[in-house]
């Protein structure tokens, strides 16, 4: 079997009719990993043993014929910060190095149910703080279509696994564009759900307003299938949303798109969006219009406040979810570390969160407890809130207007190691095209849609186009972006790497 | 607050303090320089106008969702994992340094 010609229903198609069992299909990918990871370095933990028995266990249950779903026996990997019970989950950090959870995320104990085989958990910026894995208190992912340059982030490790065919899917998360703008960096698809289309219990929290577990594969189809799976409401999260789950693959089938209206808005396509991407997302709503959808002008004009607001919002968020790791109950702690002296409890959480978070973590956590200390609240973090309003105003206004929005996913392709890392700064305006959608709460997918030749480069890099939809019209997102990966060949284009 | 405000060491260092966190001395440096200059960007909020704008809360509308508080137990294997989790125990108790 060619794994990286596999995709999820094909994969699921082989196992049924007997082609190769999920143990042989498994120990592909383990191999493939063993192969390619000293140089992607997309795994912080690679799980074979309980993959090889998750696999064992679902050709029992395919062989007994009683189980006809489609993610049983599929391998996937999953982002460091989803809890799975009794399996080192470190949020690519120092401070949770050793930490073994005693509970499933609930999205894992879904998959778990539909049979799925995890083949290890991936490295990411640490609590998924970044663009690009340079984050992480561990090591960088490289990028499958050049190793010089970051694959994305924060779900670096899972753009990178599954990129590099070391996986079919991979669940990651998206806070401010964390699966988007890595999809749109290694060539794949990237959905972001709804704010509360999937349940974040188990996550561990970084913008509990934003956070939003998401999924990135090769294929539309494979999102669907997956979403499809995980989505819906849990008790254990109270913003997790009743909406019905819709048949997303069914509604893939329907190809007709005449008379949807697709808003472009103005504010995305001004100068120091790389020339390349622009045209290549203008060919794609080009297309768009040729299959019979009505292209609608539109303006987004709080855009250029996005980063600015999720950059109060978010560190404010974080201040108080990462108070928890104090040394007490879990997590590195100065009690037990002997090159370290502290005489009572206060001591222990300053030590403990002195030495155990990263540079980013510490910076987030200063800003957010600046903004909201006392005498700042009003001006920083009740002035973003109500920014925020607009930004959200700005959407459900063109949502009147229009069916979905198209946008670049990233002003410019992946940047190599090492050059934003000197400037926190820039490396956040990297989420300048994906912020708003976050802080709306809206569902966005990025989609293949392209290749650009870096300046400095004659390798030639993916390009991601960002299609936005209505609260909880994932169904809409997905179809928009099947019809148009139905009509292309992007997404069959493969990285070098061999 | 207006563009180039500076974070000054001692603002950092009170900073720190408020969120339990030891920095080194280069720390406390660097993070005054950092923090000044993120505050600079995020400081242009300021132009915009939001007056008689309401903050955002939640985003998909909902509003008090209510569950009954019932208390679940838990298995031994999970009791134990987190057990096992704990830095300083003495035998299934929490163990923490003296408060004063």
């Amino acid at each position: 079997m060619k794994l990286n010609e596999l995709n999820i229903a094909q994969a699921s198609e082989g196992l049924r009719k007997k082609e190769f069992s999920a143990v042989e299909l498994t120990k592909s990918y383990l191999d493939r990993i063993k192969e390619t990871d000293e140089k992607i370095k997309s795994f912080i933990t690679v799980t074979k043993e309980s993959a090889l028995e998750q696999a064992e266990e679902a050709d029992k249950k395919i062989k007994s014929g009683e189980e006809n779903n489609l993610l049983l026996g599929i391998p996937c990997s999953v982002k460091d910060v989803i809890n799975i019970k009794e399996i080192l989950t470190t949020a690519a950090s120092n401070i949770l190095k050793n930490y073994i959870p005693a509970y499933d995320a609930t999205l894992v104990s879904r998959l778990k149910k539909e049979g799925m085989v995890m083949l290890g958990k991936v490295n990411c910026d640490a609590f998924a703080h970044g663009a690009s894995t340079e984050n992480s208190d561990f090591f960088t992912s490289h990028n499958p279509w050049d190793l010089d340059r970051v694959p994305g982030g924060s779900s670096g490790g899972s753009a990178s696994s599954v990129a590099a065919s070391q996986c079919l899917y991979s669940i990651g998360t998206d806070t401010g564009g964390s699966i988007r703008q890595p999809a749109s960096f290694c060539n794949l698809v990237g959905l972001k759900p709804t704010y509360g289309r999937i349940s974040r219990y188990g996550l561990i929290s970084m913008t509990s307003s934003t956070d939003c577990p998401s999924i990135i594969a090769r294929r539309v189809e494979d999102v669907a299938i997956v979403l499809e799976k995980i989505a819906g409401k849990d008790e254990r999260d109270s913003t997790s949303s009743e909406n019905k789950v819709d048949n997303y693959q069914e509604f893939l089938a329907d190809e007709n798109i005449k008379g949807m209206k697709i808003g472009i808005p103005e504010e995305y396509f001004l100068e120091g969006l790389n020339i390349d991407i622009r045209k290549a997302v203008e060919e794609a709503i080009a297309k768009f219009e040729s299959f019979g959808a009505t292209i609608v002008p539109i303006s987004l004009r709080y855009t250029k406040y996005a980063v600015p607001t999720y950059y109060i919002i978010t560190p404010s968020e974080i201040s108080s979810n990462l108070a928890r790791f104090d040394g007490i109950r879990f997590g590195y702690s100065a009690t037990n570390d002997d090159s370290v002296e502290a005489k009572d409890l206060i001591e222990i959480y300053c030590k403990s969160k002195g030495k155990g978070f990263g540079s980013e973590a510490k910076r987030r956590i200063m800003l957010g407890t600046y903004v909201l200390s006392s005498g700042y609240y009003d001006a920083y973090y009740l002035k973003a809130q109500k920014v925020r309003a607009l930004i959200k105003k700005d959407f459900d206004e063109a949502f009147e207007k229009v069916d979905a929005i198209i946008t670049p996913t990233t002003p410019s392709v992946a940047f190599k190691i090492g050059e934003h890392s000197k400037s926190p700064l820039e490396m956040y305006m990297e989420d300048i095209f994906v912020s708003a959608v976050s802080l709306a709460g809206l569902p966005s997918v990025s989609v293949p849609c392209g290749f650009a030749k870096p300046n400095d480069r004659e390798i030639e890099m993916p390009i991601g186009m960002q299609i936005i939809g209505k609260y909880f019209d994932e169904k809409n997102i997905l179809r928009l972006a099947s019809v148009y990966e139905n009509n292309t060949n992007w997404h069959n284009v493969e990285p070098a790497l061999k | 607050m207006a563009d180039n405000k500076k974070i000054s060491i001692a603002e950092v260092e009170h900073i720190a303090e408020l969120a339990r966190i030891e920095l080194s001395k280069e720390e406390v440096e660097k993070f005054s320089g950092e923090l000044s200059d993120v505050l600079g960007y995020i400081g242009q909020l300021e132009e915009v106008e939001t007056e008689g704008i309401e903050p955002v809360s939640q985003v998909t509308g909902l509003v008090n969702v209510l569950r009954n508080d019932v208390a679940k137990s838990s298995d031994e294997d999970t009791r134990r994992t987190m057990i096992d989790n704990f830095p300083d125990k003495d035998g299934d108790y929490i163990k923490v340094k003296q408060v004063m």
